[in-house]
């Protein structure tokens, strides 16, 4: 199996690798720098030359500099977290005088996301790269401003790998508001609460209200009730908490 | 004569003048927005009052039962008391502007100059709202505005002066006195262009109004002013633009005097020197929603460069064919054949941008 | 004697935005400002990120349709499709002759659409009190009936389907859209006949904000913005998509790439849209299916990837898609043109007046939903 293909992941998962026709562009791409290692295969609709990461400015420069290849427009630079397999990066690129194109990408470990920047072959390639290093925490060598173009800066996680929950989020924040409110556990038990701020008042109250109507969605959904039944359910639960206090 | 008592005589036919002209003011809200919204193809003010009469009335209610904000920062005394400066030179312009023969605060015998003279002062407002505002942008503005009043003033003030080189007097009622025949528009069209253009810029309005782009820099010096301080601003301009209008028609256009004669009763002339006036109302409304306004820079080279040696053409022409006595006749024709050369200059000189087809359009088969 | 000292001055910064008039979004621009020439700029964006791409991977293929509309609010049409090609792609789906022509109809209508609204902001950015602003809405008002008919929403379409369309046209398609586009003609020429020969609108905008050929390709320009610069790349031409290839039309190229070329890049992109309109309600089939066949309810695309790159009014919209055979995409990436656009806004900016910026910025046509995503 190829280096690859053993990248892929094994079983149905896995693309079936394709080579590109003879006479595409990764004949050229071979022809101006023989001695680069790539690993070309036809996607859907371009070609991919998958090459190592050492070896990007000199495929970047050659191909944007060599008349054979005249790449002179980079469409798009895409992070991908393909998890096990690491990081990867892809190149999609564009040349105007021959009006072909062509997708590199590279792998990057995943405990070690650097790869040297194209900036200085393209300088649309700026702005990509920041929302990538952003978004993934792949850093680029050389890059003349790395800060967050679209998120906050010391935000502390990289939002689009894989490891970054989506649907859990809510519960950080409750977390981080669990944290910032002191809630008196007797207020629970109706004595009247101690001076607090009316902020964190608030906040404890929301807390509860939306642990009860947790429960009853719980409850409700394991009795099997239909969608009416269950919001009544969860509407009598939330007026039992209210006369409750 | 109102009363024998001068002083009395006075206060009452101010409090008249000033009840005209905030009544005349809040009409003309009114009519801006009427006939921007028909020119942009809507209907303008509808749901307040028949035909959106009393919006300005809800206009002037709301902003004065706003909260009157200042900034933390702002200069205190300056910023409070820029709306004032602005607006009081507006209403000192009409102490000597008559609206007939009879009508009028006080016709001084140096009445133009008052007129120019004053009427430069509310820039002192706008430098006070700028700097008091402690706002980038209200300084950047206030700023532009000043260098824009500044120049253009001297354009307008030299129409003006051709007028009264024509008419002999600076007392604004023997200048309407003398057009009985002819307005003097017709002896002085280029004085009348450069005074139309040079009363847009001293407006601010479109096509010169980047010191109060709301575009750009949101208001200008205004940015930070609400509910009655900027209500104050914006009377002070609209009463600006009728005081300039009934000035361009009593000293262009004929006033009451023509084409009807002096002997007609005062209610006739009134109504004559209104629709002068809203001819001219109309026009500066009508150019403010179809046109673009124009850079800082690209006006002040237009004031300095076209509007000023023509200004001073048009003087040195009166000067010439009054010393040597000819005929009236010349004025206007040295007057319109200089109009005329300006018009031609400024077009071919805009024109030499325009391109006649920069653009290739490609038919698609055969790219890449 | 004369003693010349040089005059003492501070270069002053401050913010243009988020919440201005003139940016056309929440967009913000600090400005150092010397006097009145721009010295330097640093835009700042990610006001309006909301994670489109990660909150994709937890939707299937068809709920992210809903997630393109949303990224290009101006040109919906043109982001779902290219969001279903890319899709269809994947799985070797072809779509039905019917829902391919239906298709490029809306998709240029929306094209014009968006166009108008560019008209509309640009003269608001001029200083055009309104007047502009209203005849390009009464026209994209007209559109907008049009769509909602057709898709129940004003806005946000939700309606190509990867391997066609939602349900079939309503049956008056035919007439209303020939009625749409003859109003439209009409508006076109409306608006021509107002700015392009405009001494002030040359004034203001000739020579402003040029980028030349080079300059662009290597910024990453597309769309008008680099037909605006000479550049001739259409990619409904260069890499042709859905049934392009079949209709005839031209491309405008501009010369200078300034702000006036751009203004008249989408003129006459508008009227090349009405003729691709036209041709289409000539050539379409009367009836037909308008979803592939055999579709199942949840879509599995097999392992694979593509970017997949249409013609946006904006530029080139690209949806880099990364399948693993589930129901839901491993990775989407959307590759916004106002995006690059807004990269190279430094370069196009500083060295002009201030009044300049704004326009330039105009001429970009950015729409902050695809930058931020």
């Amino acid at each position: 199996m190829s280096a690859a293909e053993e990248r892929r992941e094994p079983g149905a998962k896995g693309a079936p690798i394709v080579p590109p026709p003879p006479g595409s562009i990764a004949d050229k791409f071979k022809e101006v720098l023989p001695d680069v290692e790539f690993e070309a295969s036809q996607g859907v609709l371009d070609v991919v030359l998958i090459v190592l990461r050492q070896d990007i400015p000199r495929v970047m420069r050659a191909a944007k500099d060599d008349p054979r290849l005249a790449f002179d427009y980079l469409r798009c630079l895409s992070g991908i977290d393909q998890m096990e397999q690491g990081l990867e990066v892809a190149y999609n690129l564009y040349s105007f005088k021959h009006a072909h194109n062509v997708t590199i990408k590279t792998v990057l470990p995943a405990d070690d996301p650097q790869v040297p920047t194209v900036t200085t072959v393209w300088n649309g390639a700026l702005w990509h790269e920041r929302e990538a290093h952003e978004m993934f925490g792949i850093v680029f060598q050389g890059h003349p401003d790395l800060r967050p173009l679209l998120l906050e800066e010391e935000l502390g996680y990289y939002p689009l790998l894989k490891s970054h929950p989506l649907a859990e989020i809510e519960e950080s924040q409750e977390d981080f508001l669990r944290e910032e409110a002191p809630v008196a556990a007797a207020s629970v038990a109706g004595a009247p609460p101690a001076p607090v701020d009316e902020k964190a008042a608030k906040i404890a109250l929301a807390q509860k209200k939306a642990e009860v109507m947790k429960k009853a969605r719980e409850e409700a959904r394991a009795k099997g009730l239909s969608p009416e039944d269950e919001k009544a359910f969860v509407q009598e639960a939330l007026k039992a908490l209210e006369e409750g206090k | 004569m109102i009363a024998d008592n001068p002083w009395i005589d006075a206060v009452v036919r101010m409090l008249l003048v000033v009840m005209l002209v905030i009544v005349a003011a809040l009409i003309l809200i009114w009519l801006e927005r009427k006939v921007a919204g028909r020119i942009q193809m809507r209907l303008g003010p509808m749901v307040t009052g028949p035909y959106g009469l009393l919006q300005s009335v809800a206009d002037a209610i709301k902003l004065m039962t706003k909260e009157d904000l200042r900034p933390a920062s702002a200069d205190r005394w300056v910023f409070e008391l820029a709306p004032f400066v602005a607006f009081v030179p507006s209403m000192l312009v009409l102490v000597s502007l008559p609206f007939t023969a009879d009508l009028f605060v006080r016709n001084l015998d140096l009445g133009l100059f008052y007129i120019v003279s004053v009427s430069g002062l509310s820039i002192v407002g706008l430098l006070m709202a700028g700097w008091g505002s402690a706002n980038k942008y209200a300084l950047l503005g206030a700023v532009r505005a000043a260098a824009q009043l500044i120049s253009y003033e001297i354009p307008l003030v030299l129409a003006i002066l051709g007028v009264a080189m024509v008419a002999g007097t600076l007392n604004l009622v023997e200048i309407v006195a003398g057009q009985g025949r002819v307005p003097y528009i017709a002896w002085q069209p280029l004085g009348f262009a450069i005074f139309i253009i040079a009363t847009l810029a001293e407006l601010y309005r479109n096509p010169f109004d980047i010191p109060v782009a709301e575009s750009e820099i949101v208001g200008g010096p205004f940015i930070e002013y609400s509910g009655i301080r900027w209500s104050m601003f914006f009377f002070a301009e609209y009463i600006n633009v009728f005081a300039l209008s009934v000035l361009g028609s009593l000293v262009f256009l004929g006033g009451w005097n023509w084409p009807l004669g002096n002997e007609v009763g005062w209610p006739l002339q009134v109504v004559l020197i209104f629709a002068k006036t809203s001819a001219m109302l109309l026009m500066f409304m009508w150019l403010r929603v179809s046109l673009p306004r124009l850079r800082i820079d690209q006006l002040m080279s237009f004031c300095w460069q076209v509007l000023l040696p023509f200004a001073f053409l048009g003087i040195i022409i009166n000067g010439f064919v009054l010393v040597y006595e000819w005929p009236d006749v010349l004025l206007g024709l040295f007057s319109g054949v200089a109009a005329l050369i300006a018009g031609w200059a400024v077009y071919r000189g805009s024109r030499r941008a325009v391109p006649s087809q920069p653009w290739s359009v490609v038919p698609a088969r055969g790219i890449n | 004697m004369v003693i010349e000292r040089e005059l003492e001055t501070i270069d002053v910064s401050f913010n243009v935005g988020p919440q201005h008039p003139a940016t056309h979004g929440v967009f913000r621009m600090v400005l150092t400002v010397d006097g009145e020439l721009v010295v330097d700029l640093e835009p700042v964006i990610g006001y309006l990120h909301r994670g489109a791409e990660k909150l994709s991977e937890n939707c299937d293929y068809r709920q992210a349709i809903g997630f393109q509309d949303r990224t290009e609010y101006l040109s919906q049409f043109n982001a779902e499709q290219c969001y279903c090609i890319a899709v269809e792609k994947l799985m070797g789906l072809e779509v039905p002759e019917r829902a391919e022509y239906i298709r490029v109809i809306l998709t240029e209508l929306n094209r014009i659409a968006s166009h108008l609204m560019f008209m509309g902001a640009f003269s608001a950015d001029l200083g055009i009190f309104g007047t502009l602003f209203m005849y390009a809405f009464r026209e994209r008002e007209r559109m907008q009936e049009l769509f909602e008919e057709i898709s129940g929403d004003r806005m946000m379409y939700s309606y190509f389907r990867v391997g066609g369309l939602a349900w079939d046209v309503p049956e008056d398609f035919l007439e209303r859209t020939r009625w749409v586009l003859k109003e439209t003609r009409q508006g076109i020429a409306d608006i021509d006949g107002l700015l392009t020969q405009n001494e002030i609108l040359l004034a203001r905008s000739r020579g402003i904000g040029a980028m030349s050929a080079e300059q662009a390709i290597d910024w990453g320009f597309s769309g008008p913005m680099l037909r605006a610069s000479g550049v001739r790349h259409d990619l409904r031409r260069a890499e042709p998509y859905s049934i392009y290839d079949r209709l005839e039309f031209d491309i405008p190229v501009g010369d200078n790439g300034d702000v006036y070329d751009r203004y008249i890049v989408r003129l006459e992109e508008m009227r090349q849209s009405a003729r691709i309109v036209e041709q289409c309600l000539d050539q379409m089939p009367k009836d037909g299916p308008i979803v592939a066949p055999g579709l199942k309810r949840v879509l599995r695309p097999p392992a694979g990837e593509l970017y997949m790159r249409t013609e946006n009014p904006r530029g080139e919209y690209g949806c880099y898609l990364v399948s693993k055979g589930a129901d839901k995409p491993y990775r989407l990436k959307i590759r916004s043109p106002s995006f690059c656009h807004l990269s190279a806004l430094r370069d196009m900016i500083v060295g002009h007046y201030m009044a300049d910026a704004v326009i330039i910025l105009g001429s970009v046509d950015i729409v902050l939903c695809e930058v931020d995503r």
